[in-house]
C-alpha cells in the first residue's frame, strides 16, 4: 500500500439491518444499507459520495471509524505513522483508539454536535485529555491556534456555543476534528445546513487545511454542485450500491450510469434563460430499501431498461481509465454530460 | 397600468422577545402582477419568510405585530382588501387564508399534523372554504392527489403523513393549497428538505400547476438556481430590508448591490473551478443591527456614509432597485409605489 | 397493529404470576401473623391453652401449612374458585367485602376523574393560550397549592368551612337520618352533598398535575410548523386548538390513563378515612395492620393486575390515537 500512496482502502463493505415483524419479533429480512462497497482512497485526495435519501452514504460514513459496526468487509487504514496497516475490523480497544485518532468525523448539524454545557475550549481539548498527555497550558495553546487556524478567535475560547453562529460552530467542530491530527476527514453533509455565503467560506477553509495539513476527506453531500467543485472523484450511491465512480471532471462530463445523467438532469443551474422550460425529470420514488427491485436496483426508474435489467445485477466495472460504472450498458448508452443538458434545456419549449 | 394583485407599501414587521424588539422585516414594498412569479431570496434571518407570514397575518400568533405599512389584495380588478387592516382572527382574512392565499412550508413532515390522515386534513380546507359535504370533499381531495401524480391516491387518502414519503407528502401538500383554487400561492423553502431529483420534480410539478391555474406565485428559497429556473422578478433581501429587486434575467446578467454581487459569487458552479468568492464576516443579529446600511461592515465598496445613513430606494435603470450609497444621492430616491420590474421595462 | 397487541397480551400472563409472587411475599414478610396479637393478649391474661387454641385457629385459616404450599393453594382457589378467601377480621368473605364497598369507591373516583378532566383539561389549554396572563399566574398557583397540601388536610379544612359556614352535614355518605332509609329525592340531595368535599378533594392533587401538563404540551405544540399550516389554511382558532392541538397534546395523558383503572377500585384511603367514607382504601389500611392476610393479598393481587391491565388499554389507546407508535 505504500508505493501507491493510498491511505485507506474499502473492500466489500455491507451493513445490513435486520427487521422483525411479527408477535415474536423473528428477522424477516435485512435493509441492505451498505451493499457491498469498495473504493480507495489516496492520501491528500478528496472523495466525494453522493446520493439520495436512503443510498447509504451516511451509514457508509460511519462504518469507517467504526461508529457503526460493519456486518461484513474490510477496512483497511495505512500511513506512515507508527503502526503501518490498521485493520479496522480486528482492531481491538487500543487500536481502536488509534483508528479513531486518525480518522475524525465531521456532522451536519453545528447546531447539535456541540455539547451546550462545555466551553469553547473544553469541546476542542476534550481529545487532548484522553488521547495525549499535555499539561493544562499546553492544551490551550494547542486549542487556541486551532481556532485561530479556523477561524474563530482564540479570546472566545471560554465562551459558550449558543453565542456563536451556525457557520462559526461548525469552525468548531472541525476545530475539535483536527486537534489530534487525523489523517482522513469524513465530511458527513458539513456543509449542507449552512447559508449559502457561510458554506463557500467553510468550503474555501477545507480546501486550505487539505493543502496545509495533507489531509484527505470522504466528503459526503447530496448537493452535486458543492460536491463538484471540492473533490477530485465522485463516487455516486444508490440504495446502498455504488452506481458510478470516476474523476470529477470524467463523471460530468461523461457519465456512464443513468442515474448520475438523471442527478445531472435534475441540477437547476443559475441561469434564468432556462426558466419555465421543460425539463426532464427523474419519475417516481427512491424504492424501499427494505423491499429493493431485483436485479439493477434502479431498472424500475431508468429510462433505458432492457430485460437483463430487471433480472441481473450488473457488476461494478471499469469501463474508461479509473471510471467505474455499474450498468449492464455503460459502454453503450449515449449518456449526455452535464453541458450538454444545459444547451439541450436551453432549446427546449417554455410552459405553457 | 397592467393588473396588479398584491401591493405592499412600507411594511414593517416587529417581534417582540424577552431580549426586545426585533425588526424583522424593515420597509418592505413591492407589487406582484397577476400571473407573476415573485422571488424573494436571502439567508437566514433575512426576513423573506416573515414577510409572507407577514402578508397572510400570520406573525401575530407568534408574538408579531405590523407595526406599519399596508398590503393590499385585489382578488378582481375591481375589489380592494387592504389585508393589514383586517384582525388576525377575524372570518374575512380566515376566508382568504387557504381559499384565496395558499402557503405551501418547508418542512412537509412537520407541517402535516401526525395523527391524522392526510385525506382528512386536505378535507378539511375543502369542506370550510367551498362548503363541500364530506364525500364531494373526499372526491375532490383523490382528484387532487391524482393531479399532482400521487399513485393509488383513494387508498393514500386514509394513509398518515410517516406512511408518505418526503417527495410524496410535499405533493399532497401542494394539492391541499390549490385545492380550492387559490389566485396566489406562496411557497416558502418547498424544496430545500428535499432530494435533488425529488426538488427538480416538485418545481417542475409548480411551473405546471402555475401555467394550468394561471397562478400567481411567491416563491420564497435561499436558492439562486431555484429563483434562476421559476421567477420572474427577483427581491433580495439582507436583515430584513430589500436590498435589490429586479427581473431574474436583469439581476443575474447586471447584479447591483454588493451583496447580491457577492452571493452570485459564492455559489459552487458546475465546471468553473474558480475559487469560491466568500465574504468576509457573518450576517448580522436581528438584536445588534449596524448603523446606517446593514450590509456596510462587510461591503468591499462601503464608503464612509455608508457606516451611517441608511440608503434609500435608487432606481438607477428602469424596473432595477437597488439600496446602495453607489447608485445615488440624497434626493435622487424613489418614493413611489413600485411597479414590477417587468412593467418599468415595458415602460406600461 | 395486531401484532403488537397479540404480544402485549402473552407479555402479560408470566407479569401477573410474577407479581402474584412477589405480592405473597410481601404478605408474609412480616413476622407473624393475624393471631400474633391474639395469643400475645391470651398469655397475658394468663391463659394456660394459648398456644394451643392458636394453634388450632391457625389450623383452620390453614396458617400451618409450608409457604410454598400456602401460595399454591391460594392462587389455586383464586384462579379456579374465585375465591380470595377470608377476613379474619370481620368473619367475611373477601368477594362480599369487595362487592359491598365497591360502589361507593367506584362513584367517588369516578366522579372525581370526570370532575378533574372536565374543569383540567379547559384550564390547562386556557392557561396555554393566554399564557403569563393573570389567569395562566392564578391557576398556576392554585395548581401548585393543590399539588402540595395533603388531601387530609384538605379535606379536613374544606368539612370545617361546609359545616361552619354553610351548615351542611359532613362525614359518611349520609346524613345520621337516612341510614337504611330507602332511597328518595332527600336522600339522594343529601348524599350528593356529602360527596362534593370528596370528590373536590381527591380531584385536587390530580387537576394539578393534568393542567400543568395540559398546558406544557399545548404551549409546546403551539409553536409547530402544521399549527401555521392549520392557519394557514384558514381554520378558526378553536378548530387549531380543540381538533389539532388537542389530539396530541392529549397523548401523555393517555399514555396513563390505565392506572384510572386500579384507583378506581383502591379509592383515595387517607381521604376516605378522614371523612369515614366506606371505600375499599379503608379496608385495605385495616387488613394490612392486622396482618389479614388474606384481604391485603387480594387486594394487593386485583390492584396490581389491573395496573398492568390498565397499561396495556393506555398503550393501545396510545397506538390507536397515534398511528406513529405502531411503527416504530
Amino acid at each position: 500500500m505504500a508505493e501507491t500512496n493510498t491511505i485507506l482502502r474499502v473492500q466489500g463493505l455491507k451493513k445490513y439491518f435486520p427487521i422483525q415483524r411479527g408477535v415474536f419479533r423473528r428477522t424477516v429480512g435485512h435493509v441492505h444499507a451498505v451493499d457491498d462497497v469498495s473504493f480507495e482512497l489516496t492520501k491528500g485526495e478528496t472523495l466525494g459520495i453522493v446520493g439520495e435519501s436512503g443510498c447509504g452514504k451516511t451509514t457508509l460514513g460511519r462504518c469507517i471509524p467504526r461508529l457503526v459496526e460493519p456486518t461484513d468487509g474490510e477496512i483497511t487504514f495505512s500511513g506512515d505513522s507508527v503502526g503501518g496497516e490498521l485493520r479496522v475490523q480486528s482492531a481491538d480497544k487500543e487500536r481502536i483508539a488509534d483508528l479513531r485518532r486518525r480518522v475524525q468525523m465531521i456532522f451536519q448539524d453545528p447546531m447539535a454536535s456541540l455539547d451546550p454545557r462545555m466551553t469553547i475550549f473544553e469541546i476542542v481539548s476534550e481529545p487532548l485529555r484522553y488521547n495525549a498527555d499535555l499539561t493544562q497550558t499546553e492544551q490551550r495553546d494547542r486549542a487556541a491556534s486551532l481556532l485561530e487556524k479556523t477561524g474563530i478567535r482564540s479570546d472566545y475560547m471560554d465562551r459558550y456555543p449558543h453565542q456563536f453562529s451556525g457557520g462559526q460552530r461548525q469552525r468548531i467542530g472541525i476545530a475539535r476534528a483536527l486537534i489530534l491530527e487525523p489523517e482522513v476527514l469524513i465530511c458527513d453533509e458539513a456543509v449542507s445546513a449552512l447559508d449559502v455565503s457561510v458554506q463557500a467560506q467553510i468550503i474555501k477553509m477545507f480546501k486550505q487545511l487539505q493543502e496545509e495539513l495533507s489531509l484527505s476527506y470522504l466528503f459526503i453531500a447530496h448537493d452535486l454542485s458543492v460536491v463538484e467543485h471540492v473533490s477530485h472523484r465522485i463516487m455516486v450511491m444508490y440504495l446502498g450500491k455504488i452506481a458510478e465512480m470516476a474523476e470529477s471532471d470524467a463523471l460530468f462530463d461523461r457519465p456512464r450510469h443513468p442515474y448520475t445523467e438523471s442527478l445531472l438532469y435534475s441540477i437547476p443551474s443559475a441561469d434564468p434563460s432556462l426558466k419555465g422550460k421543460k425539463r426532464r425529470v427523474l419519475a417516481g420514488d427512491v424504492p424501499n430499501p427494505a423491499d429493493p427491485p431485483s436485479g439493477c436496483y434502479f431498472h424500475t426508474r431508468c429510462p433505458y431498461a432492457q430485460e437483463i435489467c430487471k433480472t441481473t445485477a450488473p457488476p461494478l466495472k471499469e469501463v474508461a481509465e479509473g471510471h467505474h460504472s455499474a450498468c449492464h450498458f455503460a459502454d453503450t448508452l449515449p449518456l449526455k454530460g452535464y453541458q450538454q443538458i444545459i444547451s439541450e434545456r436551453r432549446s427546449e419549449p417554455a410552459h405553457e | 397600468m397592467s393588473d396588479h394583485i398584491l401591493r405592499v407599501e412600507g411594511l414593517k414587521t416587529v417581534f417582540k422577545t424577552f431580549s426586545g424588539d426585533i425588526n424583522a422585516v424593515d420597509d418592505v414594498a413591492f407589487s406582484l402582477a397577476r400571473n407573476e412569479t415573485l422571488g424573494i431570496v436571502g439567508e437566514s434571518g433575512c426576513g423573506k419568510s416573515v414577510t409572507a407570514r407577514s402578508i397572510m397575518k400570520l406573525v401575530e400568533f407568534e408574538n408579531g405585530r405590523i407595526d406599519a405599512g399596508s398590503v393590499e389584495y385585489m382578488p378582481t380588478p375591481d375589489e380592494l382588501i387592504d389585508l393589514t387592516a383586517l384582525d388576525h382572527k377575524s372570518a374575512e382574512i380566515r376566508a382568504i387564508r387557504g381559499g384565496q392565499i395558499s402557503m405551501i412550508f418547508q418542512e412537509p413532515m412537520a407541517s402535516f399534523n401526525p395523527v391524522f390522515p392526510i385525506g382528512k386534513q386536505m378535507a378539511e380546507v375543502l369542506v370550510h372554504h367551498l362548503g363541500l359535504s364530506k364525500l364531494e370533499a373526499r372526491d375532490r381531495a383523490i382528484e387532487m392527489l391524482n393531479r399532482v401524480k400521487i399513485p393509488n391516491a383513494a387508498q393514500r387518502f386514509d394513509e398518515y403523513p410517516h406512511e408518505f414519503s418526503g417527495g410524496m407528502r410535499q405533493r399532497a401538500m401542494i394539492a391541499m393549497a390549490i385545492s380550492c383554487n387559490p389566485k396566489l400561492l406562496i411557497a416558502d423553502e418547498p424544496t430545500t428538505a428535499l432530494d435533488v431529483t425529488v426538488e427538480a420534480q416538485i418545481l417542475e410539478l409548480l411551473n405546471e400547476l402555475e401555467a394550468e391555474h394561471s397562478m400567481t406565485t411567491i416563491m420564497i428559497t435561499h436558492d439562486m438556481a431555484v429563483i434562476a429556473e421559476m421567477t420572474d422578478n427577483v427581491m433580495v433581501m439582507y436583515a430584513g430590508r430589500i436590498a435589490e429587486y429586479s427581473s431574474a434575467s436583469a439581476l443575474f446578467a447586471n447584479p447591483l448591490h454588493p451583496y447580491t454581487q457577492a452571493l452570485l459569487k459564492s455559489i459552487p458552479r458546475i465546471g468553473s473551478k474558480e475559487e469560491l468568492y466568500s465574504i468576509e464576516g457573518s450576517v448580522p443579529s436581528l438584536l445588534d443591527l449596524p448603523k446606517g446600511c446593514y450590509f456596510a461592515p462587510r461591503c468591499p465598496f462601503a464608503m464612509e456614509h455608508c457606516h451611517t445613513q441608511a440608503p434609500p430606494t435608487f432606481e438607477p435603470e428602469p424596473g432595477h432597485r437597488v439600496r446602495c450609497w453607489l447608485y445615488g444621492e440624497p434626493g435622487d430616491e424613489v418614493r413611489a409605489a413600485p411597479l414590477t420590474a417587468s412593467e418599468e421595462v415595458a415602460g406600461t | 397493529m395486531w401484532a403488537y397487541i397479540v404480544r402485549r397480551l402473552i407479555y402479560l400472563i408470566p407479569m401477573v404470576l410474577l407479581i402474584s409472587i412477589v405480592a405473597f411475599i410481601v404478605i408474609e414478610l412480616p413476622p407473624g401473623d393475624i393471631f400474633t396479637n391474639e395469643e400475645l393478649q391470651l398469655r397475658r391474661n394468663g391463659n394456660p391453652n394459648a398456644a394451643r387454641i392458636v394453634e388450632a385457629r391457625r389450623e383452620i385459616y390453614g396458617l400451618n401449612e409450608p409457604v410454598i404450599s400456602r401460595y399454591f393453594i391460594w392462587m389455586g382457589r383464586i384462579v379456579f374458585d374465585w375465591d380470595f378467601g377470608i377476613s379474619v377480621l370481620s368473619q367475611r368473605e373477601v368477594t362480599e367485602i369487595l362487592r359491598e364497598r365497591l360502589p361507593t369507591t367506584l362513584l367517588i373516583t369516578a366522579l372525581s376523574i370526570i370532575f378533574t378532566w372536565v374543569v383540567a383539561i379547559p384550564i390547562g389549554i386556557y392557561s396555554a393560550v393566554k399564557k403569563y396572563t393573570v389567569f395562566d399566574y392564578s391557576t398556576t398557583f392554585v395548581a401548585f397549592l393543590g399539588m402540595a397540601i395533603p388531601n387530609f388536610l384538605l379535606a379536613l379544612i374544606l368539612m370545617l368551612f361546609a359545616f361552619n359556614t354553610l351548615g351542611w352535614g359532613i362525614g359518611g355518605l349520609m346524613s345520621q337520618e337516612f341510614i337504611g332509609q330507602p332511597m328518595s329525592m332527600a336522600k339522594f340531595l343529601d348524599m350528593a352533598q356529602h360527596l362534593v368535599i370528596p370528590v373536590i378533594v381527591v380531584a385536587m392533587s390530580s387537576m394539578a398535575g393534568l393542567v400543568r401538563v395540559l398546558r406544557g404540551m399545548v404551549l409546546d405544540e403551539m409553536g409547530k410548523l402544521y399549527v401555521l399550516t392549520a392557519r394557514a389554511k384558514g381554520m378558526p382558532e378553536r378548530v387549531v386548538i380543540w381538533k389539532h392541538i388537542l389530539k396530541i397534546a392529549m397523548i401523555p395523558v393517555i399514555s396513563t390513563i390505565g392506572w384510572i383503572l386500579p384507583a378506581l377500585i383502591s379509592g383515595e384511603t387517607i381521604t376516605a378515612i378522614v371523612m369515614n367514607l366506606p371505600t375499599i382504601g379503608q379496608v385495605f389500611l385495616r387488613s394490612l395492620q392486622a396482618q389479614d392476610s388474606y384481604v391485603s393479598g387480594a387486594l394487593i393481587l386485583i390492584l396490581s393486575t389491573l395496573t398492568i391491565i390498565g397499561s396495556l388499554i393506555s398503550d393501545i389507546l396510545l397506538a390507536v390515537v397515534d398511528k406513529r407508535v405502531v411503527y416504530s
